[in-house]
């Protein structure tokens, strides 16, 4: 548990999340896309608690692979810009569970939540809330994600999502 | 997606008008069925209305269930007609989007609200989508030879094309996204619309049903079913999975700006003037139902179908 964990492998575990939410507030996916390790199979997976929950594979977003990571970056500031109107999020979370699966790698679970603001309104509202999945491997560069999963509570999301959460 | 937008972007005048529609109505419609389920096989419930009256004092009327290959409709009126009767030529479509024979197996569900009326969410153009998906233009995406048509009772409408491919596929890393690893390509390309909104569409090898919930005047929601073959081996359902999410939904590739454009819509109809139609428009006064693919035409069945069961008067033109 986190409690096993030295205070310098938890200061790069937090920092690494704090990088990985300010990336996306920031709408830097650059930025975002450095979060993650460079090998082939790192993962980003968007998906909800009752597609967990049933067993079904679906995700809203299944970047299964580096490919698809790059791809996620060149969907968002080349193919869909300028399509649709944007919205300015702000990402919380809170480290609930960390455990270490070897030397270097380690299984993090943390609550999230993310407030949107759409330009056109100004009018902040909860976009979801839900739980990462993370497993981390502390490299040189410092602390990446080897794979993400975004898991939401939320069954019916109130509008649509552009960006990762 | 839908022509109100395009047209008011275009300034487009009409001539023909559905006339006398109030686009943000949500009134209630009456002998036509809902689609509940959409197999045996697990797949959930998804109930398009609100409960509003007491089983105390208000007899529920009962309700009557169809088939059709998996797919469960349901209706609470004794005047809807059978269900062969109610889909009209729209069968044969419907059955090549769930892949010729309705045998499915659920993947899983993206479920979204759009902030618009469900009359907006419907509106679909043969050529909306080079003029608005720009992961066409940028994937030298082309669409393939096809027809659009419209069932002349109820106004459902069917879209058939072949199925092309995209040469610009150097612009990603992993292109199996837009790879179609299916047998025939004439058969890539089905969408089916049935009044009043319910959303059927097989591209590349993504199967999708898409059930409509009208939560309020503003507020549409979608709840997206995806499926693969009972018969496909591993590789193939690890391929519709992976196309499935990210490429249809209300963030893939192709359809994001649907989502965001839904909003628009919704927003530029409440300003002064009339929602107008005019390609493949041949008639002031007269329906046609010999659509070019591309047409926006094929909505205007499904219109004079609303206009006529809610009683609306057809405006003079």
């Amino acid at each position: 548990m986190s409690a096993l964990l030295s205070g310098e492998i938890v200061g790069q575990i937090e920092a690494l999340q704090n990088r990985y939410i300010d990336a996306l507030d920031s709408k830097d996916m650059s930025a975002w896309l450095a979060t993650f390790d460079e090998r082939d199979d790192a993962s980003y997976i968007l998906t909800s608690f009752d597609n967990e929950q049933q067993h079904h594979p679906l995700g809203l977003m299944l970047d299964d692979c580096r490919a698809r990571l790059i791809d996620r970056v060149t969907y968002i500031t080349k193919i869909w810009a300028g399509t649709f109107q944007d919205y300015r999020s702000r990402h919380f979370t809170q480290r609930v569970a960390s455990v270490r699966v070897d030397e270097n790698v380690f299984d993090v679970r943390s609550n999230f939540s993310v407030c949107y603001t759409p330009v056109d309104t100004g009018e902040s509202k909860l976009l979801t809330c839900g739980v990462y999945l993370d497993r981390i491997a502390l490299t040189n560069l410092g602390a990446r994600f080897v794979a993400k999963k975004a898991v939401i509570d939320t069954s019916v999301l109130p509008q649509y999502v552009v960006y990762p959460l | 997606m839908s022509s109100s937008t395009l047209a008011r972007i275009a300034g487009i005048k009409s001539k023909l008008k559905p006339a006398a529609i109030n686009l943000n109505s949500n009134a209630p419609i009456t002998g036509g069925y809902s689609i509940l389920r959409a197999n045996s096989l697990g797949v959930r419930i998804s109930a398009n209305s609100r409960p509003v009256l007491s089983a105390r004092t208000i007899r529920s009327p009962s309700r009557e269930r169809r088939f059709f290959h998996g797919l469960i409709f349901v209706t609470l009126s004794p005047d809807t007609p059978p269900l062969d009767e109610f889909l009209g030529e729209i069968k044969s479509t419907l059955l090549e989007v769930m892949a010729g024979d309705g045998r499915l197996k659920l993947i899983g569900y993206q479920r979204v609200k759009y902030k618009t009326n469900w009359k907006a969410y419907c509106d679909n153009d043969g050529y909306h989508a080079p003029l608005l998906h720009r992961a066409f233009q940028l994937l030298n995406w082309q669409g393939g030879k096809g027809r659009q048509y419209a069932t002349e009772e109820r106004g459902h409408m069917g879209f058939e094309s072949e199925l092309t491919v995209a040469s610009g596929g150097d612009m990603l890393r992993d292109p199996s996204i837009i790879e179609f690893k299916g047998v025939d390509p004439s058969k890539g390309s089905r969408v089916i619309e049935l009044f009043p909104f319910f959303i059927a569409t097989k591209h590349l090898d993504s199967i999708n049903l898409r059930f409509a919930i009208a939560r309020s005047v503003d507020e549409t929601e979608v709840h997206y079913a995806y499926f693969h073959h009972l018969d496909d081996d591993a590789e193939m359902i690890r391929h519709r999975i992976r196309q499935a999410s990210n490429l249809l939904g209300p963030s893939g590739l192709v359809s994001m700006e649907d989502a965001s454009i839904f909003h628009r819509i919704h927003v530029g109809n409440q300003t002064p003037g009339n929602v107008t139609f005019q390609k493949g428009v041949t008639s002031r006064d007269k329906l046609s139902f010999d659509f070019k693919q591309n047409d926006e035409t094929g909505n205007l069945p499904r219109w004079e179908y609303y206009r006529r069961i809610m009683g609306f008067a057809r405006e003079v033109v």
